[in-house]
């Protein structure tokens, strides 16, 4: 505490924004892993615009199931003849899609919901924060579980239930973060000069947050991935003949003990790597926004 | 106090989720024909026509009755959901616990290396494996268990066989037993808890090593291993216990994976299938008894922690 406090005395003269690249571009793994995150993105996007192949004609498929790689099939097809290669895209599409926009849906509401609960304080805060701490108890594939022998799947569903299960440490983030804005003295001196609650959670505490919520968001991307791809693998993912890669994975399984390794390894490989991609960029913005606070 | 307060809200939502649909069961269980009449009557009879307030006070008398609800599944009509959980649920505990046993007694010791000699290629190199186990989902570490070592290389079987017995202590028994065809799931699922174990230690004994009393200890010339196992990982410890808590739906989460990919009729296991045949009460019985275990093991970590850090106990007399 002592030596932070001694720190914050003697202030670098940076420009916020360009010390924060400065500090992500020392750590370099998490350049390698944000160039592989924007490889990803664009060969799932871009990708499939230059390599076509069969991805929605069952019938065409009944003629190629399970093709070793091979010339027209570069890693081969899966048990319905989607082409694998084209299959990772059109998946991966739908991972990423489903896995931003939960992520989205669960800063939002956490974000709302823990400014909301550390700004009130009081009674409001400590019943809010039970909730929280309630629905922490809930193993989270349960919950999924619960909510899918409900409703009839769907993409936005899988986007709403991820989402509104991801929120909780967004939630308690914010909620610290707030609480700790609440009583500062900029806070103070707007509020004596007659600022309501919305302008002063608008203007100050909300643009003081967005760091440890950039941070927080990155996280949970990959958490709603693989949260997603644990779906799929459960047969609980996007139903065909859209795809997703916890999908792919769980046919692919169903046939590695007839040693037909390309139907797992390439899913695998290109999904486990963006994950830990995901968890490192998130770890060094931690890091650059930390390094931010205490230069401030 | 507090864990009551929370069972309290786990049971709304367990109670809330099917009762948005009250209104069209009736529909459903007596079929088209029914006449209105008839649906008012089933309704009555289910109290669907009282108030939200009066079906959950229901719901819960039911619950601290012992009746979690009746299965709607054909092939387990009418069977109580705790009839069909309750022989799963010490399976499912023991199978969370002892990997987690492993995985401390492992990731302790290499958290503080890594710490100690942090920066160094020993601390790079097992902080990417920690990350990409870290980022590993379950099920694909446990069928990269099963392809190598049951398929490719048959050492160890894939499957679990069937379980016996029912009792608490059946289930560590019966893993004694049958240990070959235990390697694969507990050692995957050892692997899965012991990344983030070792991450935590390492943060957490790199928080303290930086602290005065252990320059104090240094300067009274404690050796290193001294100042390691009394000073630095005493302290450390203590915010290990809270995570290891909070860490519990975690493992219910990767115990229900490797239930799935092992065949072993634990929670998970049950609770998948249930979920695919769409049997709504046996699935909120199972997120709710899950979520009671989660609650008992968050308390019996509270108590821990008063062994663990002696300024707890003396505060609490």
């Amino acid at each position: 505490m002592l030596t932070k406090l001694r720190k914050r005395k003697e202030p670098k003269l940076l420009k916020a924004q360009n010390s924060a690249w400065r500090i992500f571009r020392q750590n370099k793994a998490a350049v390698v892993a944000l160039t592989y995150i924007i490889a990803v993105v664009l060969f799932c996007y871009v990708g499939p615009h230059f390599y076509h192949s069969n991805q929605t004609d069952a019938f065409e498929g009944l003629f190629s199931t399970n093709l070793p790689p091979q010339a027209g099939f570069p890693l081969g097809t899966d048990d319905q003849g989607f082409d694998i290669l084209g299959r990772i895209m059109y998946g991966g599409q739908t991972s990423l899609e489903v896995g931003l926009l939960a992520a989205l849906v669960a800063m939002t509401w956490g974000a709302l919901y823990g400014l909301v609960s550390g700004y009130r304080g009081g009674a409001i805060d400590a019943v809010l924060m039970r909730i929280v701490d309630a629905l922490l108890a809930i193993p989270g594939l349960f919950l999924l579980l619960a909510l899918m022998a409900v409703f009839n799947r769907s993409e936005l569903l899988l986007v709403l239930v991820l989402g509104g299960t991801g929120w909780y440490g967004v939630a308690r983030l914010t909620r610290s973060e707030a609480l700790a804005l609440r009583n500062r003295e900029y806070v103070s001196a707007v509020r004596s000069m007659g600022g309501s609650n919305t302008r002063i959670i608008r203007r100050h505490v909300l643009p003081n947050s967005v760091s440890t919520l950039i941070t927080v968001t990155t996280f949970t991307v990959g958490d709603s991935i693989l949260a997603l791809s644990a779906l799929g693998f459960l047969q609980l993912g996007v139903p065909l003949p859209k795809t997703d890669w916890g999908t792919m994975l769980n046919t692919g399984v169903q046939s590695i003990q007839l040693n037909q390794w390309w139907q797992v390894y390439p899913v695998a490989g290109i999904f486990l790597f963006l994950v830990v991609s995901f968890n490192y960029v998130g770890d060094a913005l931690r890091d650059v926004f930390e390094v931010r606070l205490r230069t401030q | 106090m507090q864990s009551v307060a929370v069972l309290f809200v786990v049971s709304f939502i367990t109670f809330i989720i099917p009762a948005m649909f009250h209104g069209t069961v009736a529909r459903v269980v007596l079929g088209p024909r029914a006449t209105k009449a008839d649906i008012l009557e089933f309704n009555h009879a289910h109290f669907f026509d009282r108030s939200i307030f009066y079906q959950y006070y229901r719901y819960v008398n039911d619950l601290l009755h012992g009746d979690f609800g009746h299965s709607v599944l054909r092939k387990t009509m009418n069977k109580p959901a705790w009839e069909i959980l309750s022989p799963a649920l010490p399976r499912t505990i023991w199978l969370a616990i002892v990997p987690l046993v492993i995985a401390l007694l492992i990731a302790i010791p290499l958290g503080v290396t890594q710490a100690w000699r942090r920066n160094k290629a020993f601390d790079y190199i097992t902080t990417f494996i920690s990350f990409v186990l870290y980022s590993t989902p379950a099920y694909l570490m446990s069928i990269l268990a099963v392809t190598v070592f049951a398929i490719n290389f048959a050492i160890f079987p894939g499957l679990i066989p069937y379980p016996t017995g029912t009792g608490f202590f059946d289930p560590p028994i019966f893993m004694l037993k049958n240990w070959t065809a235990f390697v694969l799931p507990i050692g995957s699922m050892t692997l899965l808890s012991l990344a983030g174990v070792a991450r935590f230690t390492r943060g957490a004994v790199l928080d303290s090593i930086v602290q005065d009393y252990v320059r104090t200890a240094r300067a009274k010339g404690a050796s290193n291993w001294r100042v390691l196992s009394h000073h630095v990982l005493r302290n450390a410890l203590i915010p290990l216990v809270t995570i290891l808590g909070l860490s519990l739906p975690g493992l219910f989460t990767g115990a229900l994976i490797t239930e799935q990919v092992f065949n072993y009729p634990g929670m998970g296991f049950i609770t998948v299938s249930h979920t695919l045949g769409r049997d709504i009460p046996v699935v909120m019985a199972a997120t709710l008894i899950i979520a009671i275990a989660t609650v008992i093991g968050n308390l019996i970590a509270d108590l821990a922690l008063v062994v663990v850090d002696p300024r707890i106990r003396i505060a609490s007399k």
